[in-house]
């Protein structure tokens, strides 16, 4: 069990290399950028239209976070700040590129269920209304893990709203904290977790009708 | 205080999947809303997994929503008759539901649908959970709430004698 | 009447609770509830498998991707540019 809390650890990695960064130290630099890239690229890539556009904003956003390090205070993650800034810039270049960005991407939508209801007994079943009316079958995990069906999931995440597609795969993904990705996304824990739920379950949606097209 | 707690194979707890140590003290997380569950005879038929131990839970102890809630507790000794009469729990389950099913119709009170919790409860017979639960829904669909309490008591009964519990 | 038992969990509601349980977000009696809800059904026990084997196959989609070399080089030079500032 560690002794310090992932948060406090990450913040104390954090200050230490801020140090660093102010100080000029090229490393620490290039390490941040190595181990952020492909992140952030992936994340622009859910806002804007093509590859190029998100390696610009990328990069647009390199150069705001070298302006603002300085007073950069710490009171977030640093790639959660990072990744803010990514985000906005990234939108911003959408809506210019065309893109139609509504601004309540980042707001759930109501009523939208984790799974098909037609999957439950409805209300008229004698015993079991609201219970499953066929159980999920178990997945074998290995087919889960096969190229095939990781470019499902890809491409299902990459279908995904907006809001959901951005909470996604901070978390899943690239395995952020619920606290970094409301950091970065500006969204409460609770919407956090809305658009979370609402992206899993779409993606699992896709998942379950690729299985089981291969297993009638 | 004495205690029965169902567990993942390996002394592990089914949810948090946890390990419990075989000698000493299990200690849960810091925080009012952490503990370590585990059961009163009661309790038992809310809970099933693969391996039934014996554990003692260290003072407070407080009840929570059908278990025990303690600061730490330990295994005592695993019921090694468990694994043989989860089958037989089950059958116990069916049979009672049958007997259930066949007076309702009798009586001719329920509809044809009621007969449906005894395909149900086959259906599920690997499950002693899914069992136990049918079984009780179809208690209460019977005879309500006193129906259904009374087919739980009966699980627990039938528990605490096939697996020998001390049962205030 | 289908539902003779006040407190039972559904499990279209515990499909909609799956994700406050993964978090740690549902409060302790709900997730009693929920935990209790599993013992009871199976059904429900695989679709939480199923959503944890979706989660970590979902965490290996995230590949390293290296820097370009012109970017490496254009970062470098912005970075030298910044604290040659100060």
């Amino acid at each position: 069990m560690p002794a310090v809390a992932p948060e406090v650890l990450a913040l104390a990695q954090d200050s230490a290399l801020l140090e660093a960064l102010r100080a000029g130290d090229e490393r620490a630099f290039l390490e941040l950028v190595e181990s952020l890239h492909g992140g952030m690229v992936r994340f622009a890539r859910g806002f804007v239209k093509t590859d190029t556009a998100a390696e610009d904003v990328v990069q647009d956003t390199w150069a705001v976070v070298l302006q603002d390090i300085d007073r950069f205070e710490g009171r977030s993650a640093l790639r959660s700040w990072i990744f803010g800034i990514l985000g906005n810039l990234a939108r911003t270049r959408a809506a210019k590129d065309g893109r139609c960005v509504p601004l309540s991407a980042l707001q759930p939508d109501d009523g939208e269920s984790a799974v098909d209801p037609s999957e439950f007994h409805p209300d008229s079943h004698p015993r079991w209304a609201g219970h499953w009316a066929k159980a999920p079958e178990p997945w074998p995990e290995a087919r889960l893990l096969s190229r095939e069906a990781l470019a499902y999931i890809r491409d299902a995440i990459e279908r995904l709203p907006e809001g959901q597609r951005a909470v996604i795969r901070l978390r899943d993904v690239e395995g952020w904290t619920s606290q970094e990705v409301c950091e970065a996304l500006g969204v409460s824990e609770v919407n956090q977790r809305v658009l979370l739920h609402r992206a899993r379950s779409r993606v699992r949606r896709e998942i379950a009708r690729h299985v089981e097209r291969r297993n009638p | 205080m004495i205690a029965w707690k169902f567990f993942a194979p390996g002394a592990v707890a089914p949810f948090t999947g946890v390990r419990w140590p075989a000698t000493g003290w299990m200690e849960s997380a810091a925080g009012p809303d952490n503990g370590v569950h585990a059961c009163a005879v009661e309790h038992l038929p809310y809970w099933f997994d693969e391996e039934l131990w014996e554990v003692e839970l260290d003072s407070p102890v407080s009840q929570g929503a059908r278990q025990l809630v303690a600061r730490r507790g330990r295994l005592l000794v695993q019921i090694d008759e468990w694994p043989k009469a989860r089958a037989e729990f089950s059958l116990a389950c069916v049979d009672r539901t049958r007997r259930r099913v066949e007076e309702a119709l009798r009586r001719g009170d329920r509809s044809a649908d009621f007969a449906g919790y005894l395909a149900d409860v086959i259906r599920r017979q690997p499950y002693p959970g899914a069992c136990a639960y049918i079984a009780a829904r179809a208690a209460a669909a019977a005879d309500g709430m006193p129906g259904h309490d009374q087919e739980r008591a009966a699980q627990v009964e039938w528990l605490a004698s096939r697996l020998r519990l001390a049962h205030p | 009447m289908n539902r003779a038992l006040p407190a039972d969990l559904d499990c279209i509601a515990a499909v909609e609770q799956v994700t406050d349980y993964l978090e740690g977000a549902l409060p302790p009696h709900a997730r009693t509830e929920f935990e209790q809800h599993l013992v009871t059904c199976p059904g429900c026990v695989t679709y939480l498998r199923q959503l944890r084997a979706q989660i970590a196959a979902s965490s290996t989609l995230a590949e390293q991707r290296p820097v370009p070399e012109e970017v490496t080089q254009e970062l470098l030079a912005m970075f030298r540019a910044s604290r040659g500032e100060k």
